[in-house]
Formats: structure tokens, C-alpha cells, sequence
């Protein structure tokens, strides 16, 4: 007779447990995992018994992600690529031509953050059982929680704008009879570059679904695994990430140089570029509206049998 | 739970259970598909499991060949609201369009442009037409377009688990993964305001050394007001992701001919991301003041340059805003032989 010992935590990633007997012992956990180095996650386990037997409780959990804590207990890590900075505008050197120099370059707006590590979907399970003995009606707890999402990645950062041309110099010539005068004013400063828009934050890692666990079990043993907890509710989506910093406008150009008897134009400076717009002026809601979604609710259903496969 | 001696298939058979238990799956007639339909009561994008426990798969009388499918993304329309040829099953279908960016300023003619404020007009608003000394105020700069929303992700395919003791014909398992939706359009981006204009030049009079009246410039004319920049362009949505193709699981006992089952469990390519909106365009410069000699004129003002286009993933910069959607991962076929398939009460006392 074969019997299938669970003692303590017993890592399992195989697609099918097959014994006469399956045997949890005390506080044991039969952990879905995979149990050799880049093996794929054993995403359903369908066991096939006899009998079940249960010393006192036990768990039926999951751990795919190799990280400390099954994954119905902690989230997916959270997203730690980046995304480079966009480029400022140009920054036209020297003067300009006259009446007006060249507007400064506008910065290109951040690039999106990465998304979040997606959280695991939790396995299927199905267990196909002829009798259950078991010392308490809540023996088994399965715990097919979707894991939650992972924080999104942080946007890039806006490009500057960049800074407007000077203006062209103004020009005198001689009088006779009035000394200098002015033949042409001050030329006007390159406008500032307009700053780029934040990058948008990445979206938070989609929450895993909640496991499938369908018991069949034959009459005498449907009242026992009734019983049991089941926990097959969704994972939350990950946290939003942070959106990059919205790039400073560029300083307008200075009017060209002046010389008396010339006016001095302070007016014909260039406008500073306006700075990017600020994340909630982009997207008043970016907060709820780069966050994971939620993964669904599983489910979990006891059916009556007559006969156990074998 | 599908509880019947006979579960027959005849055109689309739809399901909306988890679990059938029959003695015979009979495919009846060319072209006979069992599609996989969401289960009851259970919310959009739940994981979808069809388990079949049937002692006899038989496809003969379909002309030796029947399919399981699925249509998970409510995709239910009749064949006329269709392109020519759509089934309407997800494997053969993209996944839904993603709804286009808000805010999207309207750039007319008709009806009128949204313009940003401030918007200067001597029509509109002759008492706020000329502004102060040296420079009168610039238009406001334009909005920029919303982002357009993310396609809708392709659906998954189910797990389809198949208990059998017999299977006479070929049974396809179409489980492809659903493409992944094309991102929302960007919205466009609000036109620059109009400048304002220039104050009046103010001319006077000044004594030469002679003691000869001499007419001067108190004042010049002011400079007019710039006209504020166009809103940029909003980026397409990213594409949705593409669905992870189905599982397939077999239990079988021996003399099951294992080559009469044909899974399809290819993924589903992520969608395209949205196209982006137009930039709006900048507002014009308000005119100089008017000049009275002996004044010089005022130089002109600058026209708002235009909003940027969205740096999308098709343009120049490939790592731009908008993403394609992700593809999905291929999906498993597994098989395992048993000496005997469930058996329930009501068909197996």
C-alpha cells in the first residue's frame, strides 16, 4: 500500500500525486513549487488518493517566485528597472538675427516607468478522494491566494527646455550735428524651450488570480472536506509607481546688447519656457489610474463521486 | 455540473458550466464546436477551467473531426455586426479597442477650436485688447491631450482537462491566446491663446540746447504679448497584452490513441498601441502698440510655437510613450495515463 508522507514543508512540482494513501502530519504544508532549478511552476496538481488523512491541520499553498514567504503571503517585488532621462532642448548659441533670435529647443517629455512584476496566478487544484479522517473539520486549509501585484517602476524624467537665443546687438553710426544716434534697437531673446511632461509612472503589476480547487470526493467523505477552509481569493494590483520630474523651462535669451545712444529694452528679453505640466495636471487620477488591477477571485466546489480514478 | 448520457454538439454548442460528465461526447455534424463560454456568475476575466470526464469522444459523425474552443470577452454579437468572417471566437478575434484619451480638445472649424485662456480678441473683448507698458500679456499655453487607455487584454484560454477511455476521430483544441486589444487614440492637445496687445507709443515734447521745441518719444509703443504655446499631443494607450495560451490536460487509460487529440496552445500576440493625437496649435502674437512719431515702431511679439507630437513607439524614438501590449506565454499539454476515469452516482451508480 502506498502512502504519501507530508511531513513539516514538503515542496511538490509535479502535475499529479498518486498514492493509496496521502498522509499529512502535524502542521504539515504541501507547497506547489518547483523543485528544480529553472523548472517551470507546476501551475495545477491534481491528487488522486484513496485516502486522505489529516494527523491535526495542514496547508495546501504555493510558492512560485523563490523568494521568502509562500506568495499568497507576500506581494511580487517591486520594479526596480529604469528608465533614462528624455533630452533637453537646444540652446541656440551666440546672437541672433535681428529682429529676433532663436527660441530655445522644447524638452521632450519622460518616457513611462516599467510596469510591475505581474503577481502570480494561484494553481488549480483538484483532488479526487474515496475517505478523508481527519481529527477536526477545519483540518485542511488550502490557500490558493492570488499573490498581489508589484509596485510600477518609476517615470523618466522630463527634458529641460532650453534657453533662447540672445538677441542681436543694436547698432549706431555718427550725426553731425547730435552726436550718435541709434539706427536699430536691441534685437529680442530666443523664447525659452518649453520643459517636458513627467514620465508617467508605471503601472503597478497586475494582482494574481485566485486558485480553482475542486474536491471530488465520494458521499460518506463530502461532509469532511465541506470542512475545509478554502482561500482562493485575488491578489491586489501592485501600487502605482512614482512619475518622473517634470523638466524646468528654458530662460528666455537676453536682448541683444545695447549701446548708447540706444534705449535699453529690458522688455525684448525672450519669455522663459513654461516648465513641463506637473503629473496631476497630466492626469488629475494618475494615482488610482496607474495602479494594478486586482486579480480575480477563484473558486472552490465540492463534488459527490461514486467512483475514485485510478 | 452537465450531468448526461449523451452530450451532443451540433454547430456551436455553447457551455457555461466547469464540469460535464457524460458517457458519450458526440460531435455531430461537420463543422460541430464546443465553445467554452463564461461560466455563470462569474466576474469578467476569471480563469475559466472546462473538465470533461466522457467514457467515448467520437467525432465520426462531425467527418472525423471536432473542436473546443472559447469565446471568454463577451464578444457575442451576431455574424452582421461582424467583419466578413468573424466567428467571434476569441482565438480568431483581437480583443477590445481601448477607450481614447481625455481629455481632447477640439481644433474646429466647426465647431470652434478649444483655445487656452488667456485668449486675447479685440472682438471678444475690446476692454482687455491692449495691455501695459513694456509688454503686454502673453496667451495662456494649450492643455495637452489626455493619454488614451490601454487596449483590453486578450482573454486566456481556459484549462480544458479531459478524462477519456475512447477517442474515435480527431478532437482540435483551439486554445490559442487572445490578442491583446490596440491602445486608445491620444487626445489632442489645446490651441495656444492669442497675445495682447501693445500699449500705445507716447510722444512729447524736449528743448534742443538751442531752446528750439523738440518733439520726443515719451513712451515707446509696448511690445505685444506672445502667443502662448500649443498643447501637446496626447499619447495612444499602450496595447493590451496578449492571452497566455490554454492548458490542456488528458487522463486516459491504454489503448487511448493519443495522436487524435490536437492542442493549439499557441500565445496571443499583444496588441498594437493607440495612435497619438494632434498637437494643438500656438497662439499668434498680439500686434506692436501704435506708434506716434517720433517713436520708433516695437518689434513684433512671437507667434506660440505648436505642441509636440507624442514621441510614440512607431516614431523616432523607439523607446517612446506608448508601448505594444506584452505577448502571452504559450500554454502546456499534458498527458497522463490511468486505469480508470471518475465515475459520479447519477451515471455510475
Amino acid at each position: 500500500m502506498s502512502v504519501f508522507d507530508i511531513v513539516g514543508i514538503k515542496k511538490y512540482g509535479q502535475m499529479v500525486l498518486q498514492a493509496q494513501t496521502v498522509k499529512f502530519e502535524k502542521d504539515s504544508k504541501l507547497v506547489l513549487a518547483p523543485i528544480e532549478k529553472n523548472m517551470d511552476p507546476p501551475k495545477s496538481l491534481t491528487i488522486i488518493a484513496d485516502r486522505i488523512e489529516v494527523v491535526d491541520h495542514a496547508e495546501i499553498t504555493y510558492d512560485f517566485d523563490g523568494l521568502p514567504g509562500f506568495d499568497p503571503d507576500t506581494p511580487a517585488p517591486p520594479q526596480t528597472g529604469t528608465v533614462p532621462p528624455s533630452p533637453s532642448g537646444s540652446s541656440p548659441p551666440g546672437e541672433g538675427g535681428y529682429p529676433q533670435a532663436t527660441d530655445g529647443g522644447d524638452g521632450q517629455p519622460g518616457q513611462t516607468g516599467l510596469p510591475g512584476i505581474k503577481g502570480f496566478d494561484a494553481p488549480e487544484l483538484q483532488i479526487f478522494v474515496g475517505e478523508v479522517i481527519q481529527a477536526y473539520p477545519d483540518a485542511i486549509t488550502v490557500n490558493f491566494k492570488g499573490q498581489d501585484g508589484g509596485k510600477g517602476g518609476r517615470g523618466g524624467d522630463g527634458g529641460s527646455g532650453g534657453t533662447g537665443q540672445k538677441g542681436a546687438a543694436s547698432q549706431t553710426s555718427d550725426s553731425w550735428y547730435d552726436g550718435d544716434e541709434c539706427d536699430r534697437e536691441p534685437g529680442r531673446g530666443g523664447i525659452g524651450g518649453k520643459g517636458g511632461d513627467p514620465g508617467f509612472p508605471g503601472r503597478g503589476g497586475k494582482g494574481g488570480n485566485g486558485g480553482i480547487v475542486k474536491i471530488f470526493a465520494k458521499t460518506g467523505s463530502l461532509p469532511a472536506v465541506n470542512g475545509w477552509k478554502f482561500i482562493v481569493k485575488g491578489g491586489k494590483g501592485g501600487d502605482t509607481g512614482d512619475p518622473g520630474n517634470r523638466g524646468a523651462g528654458g530662460p528666455g535669451g537676453p536682448q541683444g546688447t545695447q549701446n548708447d545712444p540706444c534705449p535699453a529694452r529690458p522688455e525684448y528679453r525672450g519669455s522663459d519656457g513654461p516648465p513641463g505640466q506637473s503629473m496631476d495636471e497630466v492626469d488629475p487620477n494618475w494615482t488610482t489610474t496607474y495602479r494594478g488591477k486586482d486579480g480575480q477571485d477563484g473558486e472552490a466546489n465540492t463534488y459527490e463521486l461514486s467512483g475514485v480514478p485510478s | 455540473m452537465i450531468v448526461q448520457q449523451i452530450f451532443a454538439v451540433l454547430g456551436n454548442t455553447d457551455v457555461d458550466d466547469d464540469v460535464i460528465f457524460c458517457r458519450r461526447l458526440e460531435f455531430m455534424a461537420p463543422g460541430a464546436q464546443l465553445v467554452i463560454k463564461p461560466k455563470k456568475g462569474a466576474p469578467p476575466g476569471a480563469q475559466r477551467i472546462l473538465k470533461i470526464v466522457a467514457n467515448v469522444i467520437n467525432t465520426t459523425l462531425a467527418g472525423g473531426s471536432g473542436e473546443i474552443t472559447y469565446n471568454l470577452d463577451g464578444d457575442y454579437f451576431p455574424a452582421y455586426e461582424l467583419p466578413a468572417g468573424d466567428s467571434g471566437l476569441d482565438p480568431e478575434t483581437q480583443a477590445k479597442t481601448g477607450d481614447d484619451g481625455t481629455p481632447s480638445y477640439n481644433q474646429g472649424p466647426l465647431p470652434p477650436a478649444d483655445v487656452a485662456s488667456p485668449n486675447f480678441d479685440l472682438l471678444l473683448d475690446p476692454l482687455h485688447w491692449v495691455g501695459n507698458y513694456p509688454k503686454a500679456a502673453n496667451g495662456g499655453n494649450g492643455a495637452s491631450g489626455g493619454r488614451g487607455v490601454k487596449g483590453s487584454n486578450g482573454s486566456n484560454a481556459p484549462i480544458v482537462e479531459i478524462w477519456t477511455t475512447q477517442i474515435d476521430g480527431k478532437l482540435v483544441l483551439d486554445l490559442r491566446g487572445q490578442q491583446g486589444g490596440v491602445g486608445g487614440k491620444g487626445g489632442n492637445g489645446q490651441f495656444g491663446g492669442n497675445g495682447q496687445m501693445g500699449s500705445t507709443g507716447v510722444p512729447g515734447t524736449d528743448e534742443s540746447w538751442l531752446g528750439i521745441p523738440n518733439p520726443v518719444c515719451k513712451q515707446g509703443p509696448g511690445l505685444g504679448g506672445d502667443g502662448g504655446k500649443g498643447g501637446n499631443a496626447g499619447c495612444g494607450g499602450d496595447g493590451g497584452d496578449g492571452g497566455n495560451g490554454g492548458t490542456a490536460k488528458l487522463f486516459y487509460t491504454s489503448g487511448v490513441n493519443l495522436a487524435n487529440v490536437m492542442p493549439n496552445l499557441t500565445k496571443g500576440k499583444g496588441g498594437q498601441p493607440g495612435s497619438p493625437g494632434k498637437p494643438g496649435k500656438g497662439g499668434k502674437s498680439g500686434p506692436a502698440g501704435v506708434n506716434i512719431a517720433p517713436c520708433t515702431p516695437a518689434l513684433d511679439s512671437e507667434n506660440g510655437s505648436d505642441g509636440t507630437s507624442c514621441y510614440g513607439a512607431t516614431g523616432e524614438n523607439k523607446d517612446g510613450i506608448a508601448r505594444p501590449g506584452a505577448d502571452g506565454v504559450d500554454g502546456k499539454y499534458n498527458t497522463f495515463q490511468v486505469q480508470a476515469i471518475p465515475q459520479i452516482p447519477s451515471l455510475w451508480p
